[in-house]
């Protein structure tokens, strides 16, 4: 892999930081919608080293382009697929190279997250990853990167500060709720969707004290596991408006093309102040609905307006982390080029091997001896191939790179 | 008397003006300056202002509000006071900054422009008098933080509407706490008013034989009753809009306001 932008590595992505809600939720790629791409990545391109990534905050697919560099035809074949009818260039991004690896990293470390320093980008990675290795074998390549990723988040986590009492989009969003309604303590809350967002917002408003607690989905069965967990009530859609009319707070984190929670529902609901937060995307909360007396209205994007304080807060700690990305890409950096010798070890092995066992025939040294002298043999032309591969990249030519990568703008088109 | 008068009158302006100062302070650069200093500077002026109704009101031997500029001293003192203890019980200093400068200009303008001694008025010497014109003064005293808190109430829930995450939605405290004291406030002003309207009525009709509803100030009082008389319904049946308490609370402070203009016109004009 080389600095330049015909490195094996691509990232083609759209992110908070480059498309506002309306353009995300328009790409956002559910289940389904990550299977077909991904088979037709494989059909229609030749693509199998792919892993894709799609939260409410960004749609990303990573791709290890085998053999020479992705014709330039081809890119805007792929892109069009990817993010049909946006132009190129406008809101999306694309990285190669040491560029890619330098933001799958700053991502995994929570430098690129809406709230710096929030952890769930690191489940999010990872589930992305194991979802693309169980469809198709990702390669070498997107196993080490991601597989370095995840380790470098959990260090950034543990070792710096710009973890400590980090703040998820879901904490965000009960302190918003905070703001309209109060305490939450004897409030009434009510969470739309039972996936692993709704669960983790579920748990916050518990936290906070929320009096009830339901959750409805539409699959029945997991609302009720995720209400045994938050010790709250289950339902299905059919109870939604019902228990719309109870609540006090409104969180919607369910994947969906149209809003469940719609104008004319809500507009039959009893009068008293009600804030609605919409997690999801596309949006499961019509937005229009915070045109009605008392009724407040947040979706993804109003969360990251007002985190910009903490983040403010949080940048301070981002020039360790910066620190952390650059040695973790070198070392990614010199994995990966001594990979590349792994034609060359295989023969050393073997020719070691002929070596000795030529000796222990000949009678020139005993069995023992022969097999200890050749390991020691082997492992210094080892440690010797490792030095080579890490001072193939110096640390201040990736800091450099790094420099310049943030110069540009990070995501931003 | 004259001479501790004469001191405090311009002394407690001047204590106003530093306690608003410590809070603009707190409110630009918190650790500038301790966290209870600025309600320590309030109690101060509190006690100043108290020490000053305290020597008119021992100069002219009945309460010091016979004209309007002592009874706006008098509004600023009770706004104040009312202020200060809702900020101890609920250690919610934020809305500081936004409450104060209302007393601290109805002292200015009565120290600067009011007579500087106090007048006796027989008519305001009576038992009756004083049971009319405490609750109703306080009553106005309440029904200005209460109007104060509806503006803060409306202006944060606009800006949250409008997704305006800026200084005011960082320092104001929630909605909820916003609503709680807007509405506390409206109820102890409803209650005095309407203590005041009772007492008022039994004076007049000893006097005039009944009430007279076409004075202005008296039809102000009654329609302002009539406004607060809603949300305090609508708040038993459990499905009162605080919006719309907000709401009333600030269209009462403008009639108030009007009323208190439309008087000071008239004591001016003789």
């Amino acid at each position: 892999m080389t600095p330049e932008s015909s490195g094996s590595l691509l990232v083609l992505g759209i992110g908070h930081r480059s498309a506002d809600v309306e353009l995300r939720e328009r790409y956002a790629l559910d289940a389904a919608a990550r299977a077909a791409l991904r088979e037709d990545l494989a059909t229609r391109f030749g693509l199998e080293r792919i892993c894709l990534l799609s939260t409410c905050n960004r749609t990303e697919v990573c791709l290890h382009l085998e053999g020479e560099a992705i014709e330039e035809e081809a890119l805007i074949a792929l892109h069009e697929r990817v993010f049909p009818g946006l132009p190129r260039g406008r809101s999306s991004y694309e990285y190669r190279g040491w560029d890619a690896a330098i933001h799958l990293f700053r991502l995994a470390a929570g430098l690129d997250s809406m709230v710096v320093g929030e952890t769930e980008i690191l489940g999010q990675i990872r589930d992305a990853f194991d979802e693309s290795a169980l469809a198709t074998d990702p390669g070498r390549l997107l196993r080490d990167l991601f597989r370095q990723a995840l380790t470098l988040g959990k260090r950034v986590r543990t070792e710096t500060e710009l973890g400590r009492g980090s703040l998820s989009v879901a904490a965000v969003a009960v302190k918003l709720a905070r703001k309209v309604v109060g305490e939450l303590e004897g409030k009434r809350a009510l969470v739309v969707g039972a996936g692993e967002t709704g669960v983790l917002v579920g748990r916050h408003l518990v936290a906070a004290g929320v009096r009830d607690i339901a959750i409805v989905n539409r699959t029945r069965e997991r609302a009720e596991e995720a209400a045994r967990e938050l010790g709250g009530r289950a339902g299905g859609l059919d109870a939604l408006a019902a228990e719309l009319d109870l609540a006090d707070v409104v969180v919607g984190c369910v994947e969906r093309e149209e809003p469940l929670v719609t104008l004319p529902l809500v507009r039959g609901l009893h009068n008293r102040t009600r804030v609605f937060i919409d997690l999801s995307v596309p949006r499961s909360i019509d937005p229009r609905i915070g045109e009605l007396g008392g009724v407040f209205a947040l979706d993804i994007d109003d969360i990251a307006h007002l985190v910009e304080a903490t983040v403010a807060e949080r940048m301070r700690q981002v020039g360790e982390v910066d620190a952390l990305v650059v040695a973790e890409v070198h070392k990614f950096l010199a994995l990966q080029a001594f990979a590349g010798l792994t034609p060359l070890v295989v023969r050393l092995r073997e020719a070691f091997a002929e070596t000795r066992d030529e000796a222990v025939s000949e009678g020139a040294v005993e069995t023992g001896p022969a097999e200890m002298l050749t390991k020691r043999l082997l492992g210094a032309a080892m440690q010797a191939l490792k030095d080579a591969s890490r001072g193939r990249y110096r640390q201040d030519e990736v800091a450099m790179a790094y420099e310049t990568f943030l110069r540009r703008g990070n995501d931003q088109p | 008397m004259t001479h501790a008068n004469d001191t405090l009158i311009v002394f407690v302006p001047m204590a106003y003006l530093v306690a608003l100062g410590a809070y603009l302070v707190r409110k630009r650069a918190p650790e500038a300056l301790d966290a209870r200093t600025p309600l320590l500077a309030t109690g101060l002026a509190l006690v100043l202002h108290g020490a000053l109704l305290g020597v008119r009101f021992a100069m002219i031997g009945q309460l010091p509000w016979t004209n309007v500029f002592d009874v706006l001293s008098a509004l600023a003192f009770l706004m104040t006071l009312t202020y200060a203890l809702v900020e101890a019980a609920s250690r919610v200093a934020a809305t500081g900054p936004d409450l104060l400068p209302m007393p601290f200009l109805l002292v200015v303008y009565a120290c600067a422009f009011g007579p500087h001694e106090p007048l006796g008025n027989p008519v305001t010497h009576t038992s009756r008098f004083v049971l009319h014109t405490v609750p109703a003064v306080s009553a106005v005293a309440a029904l200005l933080v209460s109007g104060l808190y509806g503006v803060l109430y409306l202006r944060l829930a606009k800006a949250i509407k409008r997704k305006d995450f800026g200084p005011l939605f960082q320092r104001l405290p929630n909605l909820e706490i916003l609503a709680r004291m807007n509405f506390w406030a409206a109820t102890i002003g409803f209650l005095l008013v309407t203590l005041g309207i009772f007492v008022g009525a039994i004076i007049a009709g000893d006097i005039s034989g009944g009430v007279d509803v076409t004075n202005p100030k008296i039809a102000m009082t009654y329609l302002v009753w009539t406004l607060l008389l809603v949300p305090m319904i609508g708040k038993l049946t459990g499905r009162w809009p605080d919006r719309a308490t907000a709401r009333i609370s600030v269209i009462t402070v403008g009639l108030i306001v009007a009323s208190i203009l439309t008087a000071t016109v008239m004591f001016l004009l003789g």
